[in-house]
């Protein structure tokens, strides 16, 4: 290969993402998109309004995020006595009684993780919104980390749902999701979102176009 | 591939786009919205809904947990324990909890709140189900302004004004075997119980608390007569031989009032909750023949 890298978009190409036909592109009057002359698929030369559709998401997941910490997320009703725990009562409770490993892990997947990715996904979508140079390759890293570690969070909502399905014993013994346990799915769902939503190429699309 | 990237010469391998018209609306923007409308929604709700707090202390906390522990009133749950710590003299344990916000108007001058304990004494079970569900703090509403610290009492209160009915203070100069939880009887029918005892304010006597159910009320009149009809009354007479007397197994273990009331024209009229009456120590053997006819209380059938 030459020297020069040469991206698709800086050759005015793209590729149908239906046929995989390769295209030119040309630009777009205001209110006019492009189609495949082939298949008739949309083409678009990058996530259609990526940095938007990520900071909706990314918005809605950080009002989610508030209510996932402050309500319970899990209740245990035992003889008619009803016990309710936040994310962060059930750290400290961990803590407490001696299990600080699990009390850490806990509080790493449900309390870090989705913060660093609200706080890293809005950090790539603000570098790219200043047409940022900086390390390019390095924010892509992020992204991709971002992208790998969302779905983990999940974790939390299953063994909820687990023991919610399995510890059905009436008067003695009932778990209970309560309202954080819903705030927190739709965070790490709306992250998760968000991630796929937002396109890397963009990172690269101001970062010149030979590197390295 | 210079030919390829030179757009204005392209060969005909490579086509260019077709270009149609796009409708330019974000639908993705519903999406805070909607996460906007509920998160401000939840604030709304909890604040709307936030528990009035209140403060209580007890001399002693065992089984009150912060965040498990609730305060009940008639059975129902009302409030929840938030955290139990020593009090700053390290004398009292001072309970933080919050009342849900509907029920806000218990917490007022002369509330009362007491720990629900199982407790077994003679003739007198009572809070079992905590032996289960753990204790809980019961509270029951006084009639002064709101307010938000208490002290919390060590017993449950003698004359439990809960439930209606009438309540009664029998004056007696010795206790006997009566002891709360005893029954009150009519015509050997238990209509009451008796709440608890005390020695009156100067000791020269004894308060017996007694509470008659709210249909049996009626019966009570101005001259009724009150005797203690604890244990066994045995009379070993030449002619009448052994005559052993109880009025019941409960009455022989826990003690127990009677009352008769006299025929109608001398019955009186129906006393209040708080009348005095006499105890005499036992009956005098006109009363046993009284029979006034009187109606009961709407509430019979209970």
């Amino acid at each position: 290969m030459s020297a020069t890298r040469t991206t698709a978009a800086g050759a005015s190409l793209v590729r149908c993402p239906s046929c995989d036909l390769l295209c030119g592109m040309k630009p777009l009057p205001p209110g006019s998109r492009a189609r495949c002359p082939r298949c008739g698929a949309a083409i678009r030369p990058r996530k259609p309004d990526s940095l938007a559709r990520t900071w909706a998401l990314l918005i809605a997941a950080a009002i989610f995020y508030i209510p996932a910490n402050v309500y319970p997320v899990m209740m245990i009703e035992s003889f008619g006595t009803t016990s309710a725990d936040t994310i962060m009562g059930g750290v400290k409770e961990l803590v407490a009684t001696g299990s600080w490993p699990i009390g850490l892990l806990l509080f790493f997947a449900s309390f870090c993780v989705p913060m660093l990715k609200l706080f890293g996904l809005a950090c790539l979508l603000m570098s790219v919104k200043r047409r940022s140079s900086w390390r390019p390759r390095q924010r892509t890293v992020w992204y991709r980390l971002i992208e790998v570690i969302g779905r983990w969070s999940m974790l939390d909502i299953f063994t909820l749902s687990i023991m919610v399905a399995l510890l059905k014993m009436g008067a003695l013994l009932t778990v209970v999701p309560g309202i954080g346990a819903g705030a927190f799915a739709a965070v790490v769902v709306l992250t998760m979102c968000a991630a796929i939503s937002f396109d890397p190429r963009l990172i690269w699309d101001d970062a010149g176009e030979t590197v390295r | 591939m210079n030919a390829l990237v030179d757009g204005a010469s392209r060969d005909g391998g490579i086509p260019e786009v077709a270009v149609t018209k796009q409708g330019r609306f974000s639908i993705i923007w519903i999406i805070p919205l909607i996460a906007a409308g509920i998160g401000g929604w939840l604030a709304y709700k909890s604040y709307a809904d936030r528990g009035v707090p209140i403060t209580i202390t007890f001399s002693d906390g065992t089984g009150i947990a912060g965040g498990k522990t609730q305060v009940r009133y008639k059975g129902l749950t009302v409030g929840q324990v938030d955290s139990v710590r020593l009090g700053s003299n390290d004398t009292r344990v001072v309970v933080h909890a919050t009342l849900e916000k509907s029920v806000g108007g218990l917490a007022r001058g002369g509330s009362q709140f007491w720990v629900v304990r199982p407790r077994i004494g003679q003739g007198h079970v009572s809070g079992l189900g905590t032996i289960l569900s753990g204790e809980y703090i019961q509270v029951r509403p006084g009639k002064g302004a709101r307010a938000t610290s208490f002290t919390g009492l060590e017993e449950p209160p003698l004359i439990d004004e809960d439930s209606r009915g009438l309540r009664l203070i029998l004056k007696t100069d010795q206790l006997g075997s009566l002891q709360a939880g005893a029954p009150v009887y009519y015509r050997e029918v238990v209509v009451g119980s008796v709440s608890g005892c005390r020695l009156t304010d100067a000791a020269d006597g004894v308060n017996v608390y007694a509470f008659i159910e709210e249909n049996y009320a009626p019966l009570v009149r101005e001259n009724t007569r009150f005797w203690n009809a604890s244990g066994v009354d045995v009379k070993l007479g030449l002619l009448s031989g052994l005559d052993v007397d109880i009025e019941s197994l409960r009455a022989f273990l826990a003690g127990g009032v009677a009352f008769a009331t006299p025929d109608n024209r001398d019955m009186g009229t129906q006393v209040s909750d708080g009348a005095v009456f006499t105890l005499y120590r036992e009956p005098n053997y006109r009363w046993l023949t009284w029979k006034p006819k009187i109606p009961l209380g709407a509430g019979e059938g209970n």
